[in-house]
């Protein structure tokens, strides 16, 4: 398994599956249980916050790194490939990305998996906006939580669909 | 790369198989550039030819071998080509190179499918016999 998959493993199995969205559905459940924006409902509307400030560079460098780290090109920094000499080296590496990205939709899947970042980036600032904001309605929060938790899912999701093995 | 390990199975398989994409022709290179990956010296960035060899069937014997599957016939196809091929030392005709790129053009495909299954592990008894 190469290093970038590696990442994607700990990003969306270990963090966004198993630990960011179970605690959006909490903050989901708990706001639903409340009619007041109280202490205990805007502490963790921010704990989920921060969570998310935590791994929002992480998970958009990984997006965006899937590009130059899955690509067949980077092979050539490892052996048997790294063999090959200053000719061959001074083509075959781009050629092969390009025949990459003219044979899978790298692009696509980039794209789609940024739009799903930045709507979560958007959910999340909101959020922050919201609880900044005095007189707070508890109803605001559960709608602004429960886009945020969609939001996210749709990250995994597009995080999922890139492919799990590096492709030639 | 002279004692390669069932592990390095992967390896190879996708560093031939990468070696294999000019091939493959999507997009036309020069004949200066067709010339020169039809010629041995080309492949001996995997660790010469014959050792290339030698490491790919003794890593699928290794790791295929004990469950009942051969070695696939495209491989063995590709390989015997490679020893075929002219060292860039000897000079070969260029109707001779251009046969070869016709060839290894034609079979690729065939040899893509088997490596990328390698390099996957994904082979199974089917496609073992077919």
């Amino acid at each position: 398994m190469s290093a970038w998959q590696h990442k994607r493993s700990r990003l969306n199995h270990d963090w966004l599956k198993n630990t960011f969205i179970i605690q959006l559905g909490a903050l989901w459940n708990l706001t639903n249980s409340k009619s007041d924006a109280d202490c205990d409902l805007v502490e963790s509307c921010r704990d989920a916050l921060e969570e998310w400030a935590e791994h929002r560079f992480e998970s958009r460098e990984l997006i965006e790194a899937f590009r130059t780290e899955e690509s067949p090109k980077a092979l050539f920094s490892i052996p048997p490939l790294s063999n090959c000499d200053e000719e061959t080296r001074s083509w075959l590496p781009d050629y092969v990305h390009q025949h990459w990205l003219n044979t899978y939709p790298v692009k696509s899947w980039i794209q789609d998996a940024l739009k799903t970042w930045e709507e979560a980036d958007e959910c999340a600032s909101k959020l922050q906006t919201a609880l900044n904001q005095p007189g707070r309605r508890a109803d605001t929060l559960a709608a602004l939580v429960n886009d945020l938790r969609h939001s996210v899912s749709a990250l995994s999701d597009a995080v999922s669909r890139f492919p799990s093995r590096q492709l030639i | 790369m002279s004692q390669a390990k069932p592990d390095d199975l992967q390896h190879l398989a996708r560093a031939v198989l990468i070696m294999l994409v000019p091939f493959e022709g999507q997009v036309a290179l020069p004949v200066e550039t067709m010339k020169r990956i039809a010629c041995r010296e080309y492949w001996d960035a995997l660790g010469g030819v014959d050792r290339l060899c030698e490491n790919l069937r003794r890593s699928f014997t290794a790791k295929y071998a004990g469950i009942g599957y051969r070695f696939p016939r495209e491989l063995d196809a590709l390989l015997a080509e490679l020893g075929r091929l002219p060292s860039r030392n000897v000079i070969a005709g260029e109707q001779q190179i251009d046969d070869v790129c016709a060839h290894m053009k034609t079979q690729s495909s065939l040899v893509s499918e088997t490596l990328r299954r390698l390099g996957e592990s994904r082979y199974n008894q089917d496609d073992a016999n077919s």
